[in-house]
C-alpha cells in the first residue's frame, strides 16, 4: 500500500518535474520547518484575531509597517523611517519597490485601508487602531493622526498586518471576518501579503502550508523554504511528535514535559522569561452573580473579597506542581521589564489561608458562595490543570468554584460578550509599557477610542479612568512611570485583578533548528535557520 | 418466575420451555468454573466500592479543602519517595489516587448500569411491539434500527453530548451532565436488544399457549407481558451483562475526550485523561492504575457475560 502510493506521488512529481522543472531543482536542498501548537490560528484573517498564535503565523505572510529587532525594539519593515512631526501626527516613509503576492505594489493606499479595516467593529485589533485617522501624502507617504499625543504609533503599527486595497475589495473582505459569529469569508482561507512566506493550503485545526516566494524584498537571516503548521492540542501527542521526529519545532511545551525534553537526545529546548501575567478576572458590574449563588449578591464587587480569593492562593504550589517551576508568582498584573513594574507588588498579597477567611467573614461571605470559575483548556500553558488547582485552594476557603473549561474556540467569545462572572486569563503589554494594560483592561469600555476593550469585568470606575488618562497624557516619563506605578500600586492593593504568576515560555525543537524565542512569543520565522 | 402461571393446558407446552436457570445447570456450571467464580469476586468487590466509597476509600477526596498540596504527585507506595498514606500515589492536587478510582467507579457504574436499563426498557418494548404485531409497525421500528446500526455508539453519544450541550447551556448541562451521558449512551443501545426480542418474539408469538391465550380474548397487553416476555428474557440478560461492559467503555471514552461527567466528578476515563497529560513526564501512575481499574472491571463482567452465554446457550 505504502510502496504504491510512493510510486503514484513519485509518477506525479516526475510528471509535474517535467512541466515545470526549475520549481524541483532547489527541492532536493528544500528545509521544511513542521511546527506543533496546542492550537490552530483561528483565521487567516490579518484582523480577524488577536492571538499570538494567529499573529505569528499571519507575520508569515504578511508584513507590518513596523517590527521588532533582537532587543525588542521597533525596527522598519514596510516604513523605511518614522517621525512624530507634530504631537499627534506621525509621519511615515514606505517601503518602494514592494509587491504583493499577487502581483500588486504596496502604497499608501494599502496602509490608510489596513487601518480603516482595524477600526471595523469586527476586527480585534481596536486596541491598536481605534481613533487613528490617516492622510495620504504622497504614493509612499502617509500620515497617521492620533486623537491624543501617543508616543507608542510605531508599536501599535508592529500588529497591523499590511492587506492590500484590491484585492480586498476584489474578494469581498472590506472588514474583517467576524470570528464571534463564526463567520466564514475569503480573507479567512486566503491570504495575499507581502511577506516572505505565501500561503499554499489550509484546512483548518488540522495542516497549514506555507511557501517561501522567494523573492521577498527584505533580509532573511532564516532560511526555511517550507513551513508547516499542525494544531496538536493533546499535551502528550504533542511532546510525542517532537520526540518521534515528526514536527520540529513545539511553541508551547507542557510545563511536565520540559525535564523530559532537555534530557532527550537530539532535542533542545530555549526559554525566556515572558511577558504574559496569568490572572482571575471578576465581574465588578451585576448586582447579582450571573453564575453561582451567593444570596442574590455580586461578592466581587467588594475588594475585601478579592483580597481574600487572591490570600488563598497559594501560588508557590502551583509554581512547583502544575507549572513544575516555569513560572514566577506575582500578585499584580503586570510582569517585568515592562515600564512601571514594581517588584514588591509581586508578594503584596501573600498565602493567608486564615487572612481569607477573616476577610471573607468581613466581606458577609462567612460561609463561601458558589461560582462558576470559566477556563480556557488550550490556550495557556497548562491552564486547566491551573484552574482545577485553584478550585482546589478556593474550596479551602468555603468558595464553591465550579470549573468550566472549554476550548479557546469557545472561551473567548464567550469573555467577548463579558459573559462571565470569573475568567482565567493571560495579559501582555504589546510596547512592554504598563500603560497598555491598564488602558485597555482596566478602564470603562469605550468601543470609538479602544479604552477597555479587554475589560471582561464590565468595571465603570470614573475616577480610576481619569487616572489612567492622565498617566497617559504625561509627557515627562519619569513622572508618567511613577503613575503608571502608582496606579498599579493600587490596584493590587484593591485586587482588581488577582495576578498568579508569569509565564516561563519554552521552545523545543530538534537540534539542527535555531528558533529565537521572544518574550513576547512572537515566533519571528526570518530569524529561523536550520542545520542539514 | 411467571412460568407457574401458565394456563391449565399446559399440556403443549415443552419441557425445556422453562428457564435454564430453573435447571440447577447455571449454579453447577458455576461452581465448575474457577475464572468465573473470580471474576464474581472481583465484580462484587468493584460493587461494593461502587456502592459504598465512603466506608472504603482511606481519603475523602471530594472533599476539596481536605487537599493539600505538599502531598502532590507522590509515587506510589512501593516507589521509593512514596508514603503508606497514599497507596498508589497523588495526582497534581495532591490527592489519593487509590481514592480517587474508587469514588471514579462510582461513576462508572452508575452510568455503566442505569443506561444499560433504559436501553434495555426501550429495546425490549420495541422489539415485543415489532415481533408481535409484525406488519408496518414492525417495518418501521425495524428500519429506524437499522439506520441507527450504521452509526457508532460512541458517534451517536457525542452527538447527543454535543445537542445538549446546545440546548442546555454550560450552566444547566453541568448540573445534568451524568444523566445526558446516561441518555447518550443508552440511546444507541436499544437496537440491540429490540432486533433480538423481536426476533424471538416472532418465534414464540406462533405457540400453542400464545394462540390459546388469543382465543380466550386475553388482553394484548396481558399477553406480552406473561405469556410472551418471560420466555424471551433470557437472551437479554445475557446481552444486559455484557452491554454494561461496553457503557462504561463508552462513558470511559467520551470522559477521556472530555465530553464525559464534568472534571470535578471524576469518572475512570477522566481520571485517565488527566493522567493521559501526565504519560511522557514520569508520573506514570496517574494513568496507569485507573487504567486497570477499567480493564479489570470490564474483563469481569465480559468472562461473567461469557460464562452465562455459554450455559444458557441463548441464540444471540
Amino acid at each position: 500500500m505504502k510502496s504504491n502510493t510512493r510510486k503514484f506521488l513519485t509518477s506525479t512529481l516526475l510528471a509535474a518535474g517535467l512541466a515545470a522543472s526549475p520549481l524541483l531543482s532547489g527541492d532536493a536542498m528544500a528545509k521544511t520547518l513542521r511546527i506543533g501548537a496546542q492550537a490552530d490560528a483561528g483565521t487567516m484573517d490579518p484582523q480577524a484575531q488577536n492571538i499570538m498564535t494567529t499573529i505569528t503565523l499571519l507575520s508569515m505572510i504578511y508584513d507590518s509597517l513596523v517590527s521588532r529587532d533582537g532587543e525588542m525594539q521597533p525596527q522598519p519593515r514596510l516604513a523605511t523611517s518614522w517621525e512624530q512631526v507634530e504631537p499627534t501626527r506621525w509621519r511615515f516613509v514606505l517601503r518602494e519597490g514592494v509587491t504583493f503576492h499577487d502581483g500588486a505594489d504596496f502604497t499608501a493606499e494599502d496602509v490608510a485601508f489596513t487601518i480603516e479595516r482595524a477600526q471595523q467593529p469586527t476586527s480585534q485589533f481596536l486596541s491598536m487602531a481605534a481613533g487613528l485617522k490617516t492622510e495620504i501624502v504622497d504614493d509612499y507617504t502617509i500620515d497617521i493622526i492620533t486623537p491624543e499625543r501617543d508616543i507608542f504609533l510605531p508599536s501599535r503599527m508592529i500588529s497591523l498586518a499590511i492587506m492590500d486595497k484590491d484585492w480586498a475589495e476584489a474578494n469581498g473582505s472590506l472588514a474583517p471576518q467576524n470570528l464571534g459569529e463564526g463567520e466564514e469569508s475569503f480573507s479567512a482561507l486566503n491570504a495575499n501579503g507581502t511577506g516572505p512566506y505565501k500561503l499554499i493550503s489550509r484546512v483548518p485545526d488540522s495542516k497549514t502550508v506555507l511557501e517561501a516566494t522567494g523573492e521577498y524584498w527584505g533580509e532573511m537571516a532564516g532560511d526555511i523554504d517550507t513551513v508547516e503548521f499542525y494544531p496538536l492540542s493533546n499535551d502528550p501527542t504533542r511532546v510525542a511528535a517532537l520526540l518521534s521526529n515528526e514536527v520540529d519545532l513545539l511553541i508551547d511545551v507542557p510545563a511536565q514535559d520540559v525535564a523530559r525534553l532537555e534530557a532527550a537526545p537530539g532535542i533542545k529546548t530555549e526559554m525566556v522569561d515572558e511577558y504574559r501575567t496569568l490572572f482571575i478576572g471578576f465581574d465588578h458590574a451585576s448586582d447579582t452573580l450571573k453564575y453561582g449563588d451567593a444570596g442574590g449578591k455580586n461578592p466581587f464587587k467588594d475588594p475585601k473579597v478579592r483580597q481574600a480569593i487572591s490570600h488563598a492562593i497559594d501560588r508557590q504550589a502551583i509554581k512547583r506542581t502544575v507549572m513544575r517551576g516555569l513560572a514566577n508568582p506575582t500578585t499584580q498584573m503586570l510582569a517585568p521589564k515592562n515600564v512601571g513594574y514594581v517588584e514588591e507588588l509581586d508578594t503584596l498579597i501573600p498565602y493567608d489561608r486564615e487572612k481569607a477567611k477573616e476577610l471573607l467573614a468581613e466581606a458577609g461571605y462567612p460561609d463561601g458562595f458558589s461560582v462558576t470559575f470559566d477556563c480556557p483548556n488550550n490556550r495557556y500553558i497548562n491552564d486547566e490543570q491551573v484552574c482545577r488547582t485553584l478550585v482546589t485552594m478556593l474550596a479551602q476557603i468555603g468558595i464553591e468554584a465550579d470549573l468550566n473549561a472549554m476550548p479557546r474556540a469557545q472561551y473567548f467569545p464567550k469573555l467577548w460578550e463579558r459573559d462571565t462572572s470569573m475568567f482565567l486569563m493571560g495579559i501582555n503589554s504589546p510596547f512592554a509599557d504598563g500603560i497598555y494594560n491598564l488602558e485597555k483592561y482596566t478602564m470603562t469600555r469605550n468601543d470609538e477610542t479602544g479604552d477597555g476593550i479587554y475589560n471582561y469585568t464590565q468595571s465603570d470606575y470614573p475616577e480610576l479612568n481619569a487616572r489612567v488618562e492622565d498617566a497617559r497624557r504625561t509627557e515627562d516619563e519619569a513622572e508618567r512611570v511613577k503613575k503608571i506605578e502608582d496606579l498599579y500600586r493600587y490596584l493590587t492593593e484593591e485586587q482588581f485583578y488577582v495576578g498568579l504568576y508569569n509565564q516561563v515560555l519554552v521552545y523545543a525543537m530538534q537540534e539542527n533548528v535555531s528558533a529565537p524565542v521572544r518574550p513576547d512569543n512572537w515566533l519571528e520565522i526570518r530569524w529561523v535557520t536550520m542545520d542539514e | 418466575m411467571s412460568q407457574t402461571t401458565i394456563p391449565s393446558d399446559s399440556a403443549s407446552i415443552p419441557v425445556d420451555a422453562r428457564p435454564p436457570w430453573y435447571q440447577g445447570k447455571l449454579v453447577r456450571a458455576f461452581l465448575r468454573s474457577p475464572l468465573t467464580i473470580l471474576a464474581v469476586i472481583v465484580l462484587v468487590l468493584y460493587l461494593l466500592a461502587g456502592i459504598a466509597p465512603d466506608l472504603i476509600a482511606p481519603h475523602k477526596v471530594f472533599d476539596l479543602s481536605t487537599l493539600d498540596f505538599s502531598n502532590a504527585f507522590l509515587p506510589p507506595a512501593w516507589v521509593e519517595g512514596g508514603s503508606m498514606r497514599f497507596p498508589l500515589g497523588t495526582d497534581d492536587q495532591g490527592r489519593d489516587l487509590l481514592s480517587a478510582i474508587i469514588y471514579g467507579l462510582q461513576v462508572s457504574l452508575m452510568v455503566g448500569v442505569v443506561s444499560v436499563l433504559l436501553s434495555l426498557v426501550i429495546g425490549t418494548v420495541l422489539g415485543l411491539l415489532a415481533g408481535y404485531f409484525g406488519g408496518w409497525l414492525d417495518a418501521l421500528i425495524m428500519r429506524i434500527a437499522d439506520i441507527q446500526l450504521t452509526f457508532p455508539a460512541i458517534l451517536v453519544a457525542v452527538l447527543v453530548d454535543g445537542l445538549a450541550r446546545a440546548v442546555l447551556g454550560s450552566g444547566l448541562h453541568e448540573q445534568l451532565a451524568i444523566w445526558v451521558i446516561v441518555a447518550a449512551i443508552a440511546l444507541p443501545g436499544w437496537v440491540q436488544y429490540a432486533r433480538t426480542i423481536r426476533g424471538l418474539t416472532m418465534v414464540v408469538r406462533g405457540h400453542n399457549y400464545v394462540l390459546a391465550a388469543r382465543l380466550m380474548r386475553q388482553p394484548t397487553s396481558f399477553i406480552l407481558r406473561r405469556h410472551i416476555l418471560p420466555n424471551v428474557a433470557t437472551p437479554i440478560f445475557v446481552l444486559a451483562t455484557i452491554q454494561i461492559a461496553v457503557a462504561i467503555v463508552i462513558e470511559a471514552t467520551l470522559s477521556f475526550i472530555g465530553l464525559g461527567v464534568p472534571p470535578t466528578e471524576p469518572s475512570l476515563g477522566t481520571l485517565i485523561r488527566i493522567g493521559n497529560n501526565y504519560m511522557l513526564s514520569g508520573e506514570w501512575w496517574l494513568a496507569i492504575f485507573p487504567g486497570l481499574a477499567l480493564f479489570f472491571l470490564v474483563m469481569a463482567i465480559n468472562l461473567i457475560g461469557d460464562f452465562l452465554r455459554d450455559v444458557l446457550n441463548p441464540q444471540l
